[in-house]
């Protein structure tokens, strides 16, 4: 339960700080995707009916906070929390190359599902915004990653370095 | 069972989850927003942080745009900095108050123009990721605001209302894919339906090979549909080509209005009348 409430705080916020500050700093393909990366690191930490029921709260969130079709997010942050569960059986996040590699390849997996479940609901997008997303999520992820973990940590102590073993 | 079940829980409930969203998003995808509670409960929570974070940029801004250029202040200019600085600050709460005097007495005497009753309201927020394109005002149902109400500024059509909270409400702009408006060529008055593209642009479908339409051709809307009044702006064609069909146009616009730069827009909260103009 702390860490369902720990992402669901965390994943406000940005979505508030994404639709006010970022929105005016940066090009709408430059923002990165902060809740992508969050599902990323939980799956690789927590692959739990905890960590599963985040997964589509925050995509739940996503969408209605933005207004974008209700379900889509859940549906693809599922898919791509049942992928990287496989994939951190034989990766751990030790490497700044694993991070932000990672990060660009489940950020282009994401894009790829969206742009298939859009065109599959009779709604078109040039798939070409995938990537420039993808670049600018791989690199803010390290710091994502960080700041996630200092948070587990200072919440969870114990569980939280039992995570640090198990991913790092 | 039960140990297979167990074992493989989290795929299982995964599983089932994503077929469970995927089955909300089919059902969705056209009915957008519609009246979900837990919308009201995050806008309730969201709106006012969105808020205060919009009008503490805007100081930021002003402070910058005041003091940025004091750095190398002479030793004379030094001695006179106390008076400097609050003549700096009032002039610059008073040019705010000015550009938002000038912005607001546009948008009344276009208000005033147009034949129906319609509704200020601020933009708070803007979502521009992804293939999403919507923003936030903060006016709602207590304001009279209702789902499919036209949104407008002096420039053009900026979209419609999706959902409505009671003192929010959530705008498709027009260049969310999910943005259909039907259209006619001002000039050679073809008829076509625009659409978003999730960038910043439209896109004109059903413009065929032999149609009158060129590059800097504006589009207004025709009224068809009852949502959006006949007569206003709704983009400016920057490239057109010949399709890959051989058949239809592939035609881009730029939207009239500045979505990029919106602070305040018009709701027309009137009925309107399909085929009669706004102005």
């Amino acid at each position: 339960m702390k860490i369902f409430t720990i992402y669901l705080v965390l994943a406000s916020l940005f979505l508030i700080i994404e639709s006010t500050i970022l929105s005016i700093l940066l090009p709408s393909l430059l923002i990165p995707d902060v809740i992508l990366i969050m599902v990323f690191y939980l799956a690789f930490g927590n692959a739990s009916l905890e960590g599963v029921l985040t997964t589509f709260v925050l995509g739940y969130l996503t969408d209605v906070f933005s207004g974008g079709i209700i379900g889509l997010s859940s549906f693809t942050l599922l898919l791509i929390f049942i992928i990287t569960t496989k994939l951190s059986k034989i990766l751990t996040l030790n490497s700044m190359l694993i991070k932000v590699g990672g990060t660009i390849f489940i950020s282009i997996i994401k894009g790829i599902l969206t742009y298939t479940s859009l065109r599959f609901l009779n709604q078109e997008i040039p798939f070409y915004i995938i990537f420039p997303i993808a670049v600018s999520t791989g690199i803010v992820s390290p710091f994502v990653f960080a700041l996630i973990n200092k948070i587990e940590l200072y919440c969870i102590p114990y569980k939280g370095e039992d995570k640090i073993i198990s991913r790092y | 069972m039960v140990s297979f079940l167990k074992k493989h829980r989290v795929i299982i409930t995964s599983t089932a989850l994503c077929l469970f969203s995927l089955h909300i998003a089919s059902t969705n995808v056209k009915g957008i927003g519609g009246t979900i509670i837990s919308g009201r409960v995050i806008s309730a929570i969201a709106s006012p942080i969105q808020y205060g974070i919009n009008h503490t940029i805007g100081a930021i801004k002003a402070t910058w745009a005041s003091y940025v250029y004091l750095i190398n202040v002479s030793k004379e200019n030094i001695l006179l900095k106390n008076d400097i600085d609050k003549l700096k600050e009032e002039n610059n709460q008073l040019k705010e108050a000015a550009l938002l005097s000038n912005r607001l007495k546009e948008l009344l005497a276009f208000k005033e123009d147009i034949s129906g009753p319609a509704v200020a309201a601020d933009i708070i927020g803007i979502e521009n990721t992804g293939w999403v394109r919507t923003a936030s005002i903060n006016k709602g149902s207590s304001d009279g605001i209702k789902r499919d109400m036209a949104v407008v500024t002096t420039l053009g059509i900026v979209g419609r209302i999706i959902e409505v909270q009671p003192t929010t409400s959530k705008i498709l702009l027009v260049t969310d894919p999910r943005c259909n408006i039907d259209v006619v060529v001002q000039r050679s008055r073809i008829k076509g339906i625009t659409e978003g593209t999730g960038t910043n642009r439209l896109v004109l479908k059903y413009v065929r090979h032999e149609d009158d339409i060129q590059i800097g051709d504006k589009l207004i809307s025709s009224g068809l549909g009852g949502i959006f009044p006949k007569g206003m702006v709704v983009g400016e064609v920057f490239r057109a080509e010949k399709g890959d069909d051989n058949f239809f146009m592939d035609i881009e616009l730029k939207p009239g209005a500045d979505l990029q730069k919106l602070e305040e827009v018009l709701i027309i909260t009137g009925n309107i009348s399909p085929m009669s103009p706004l102005l």
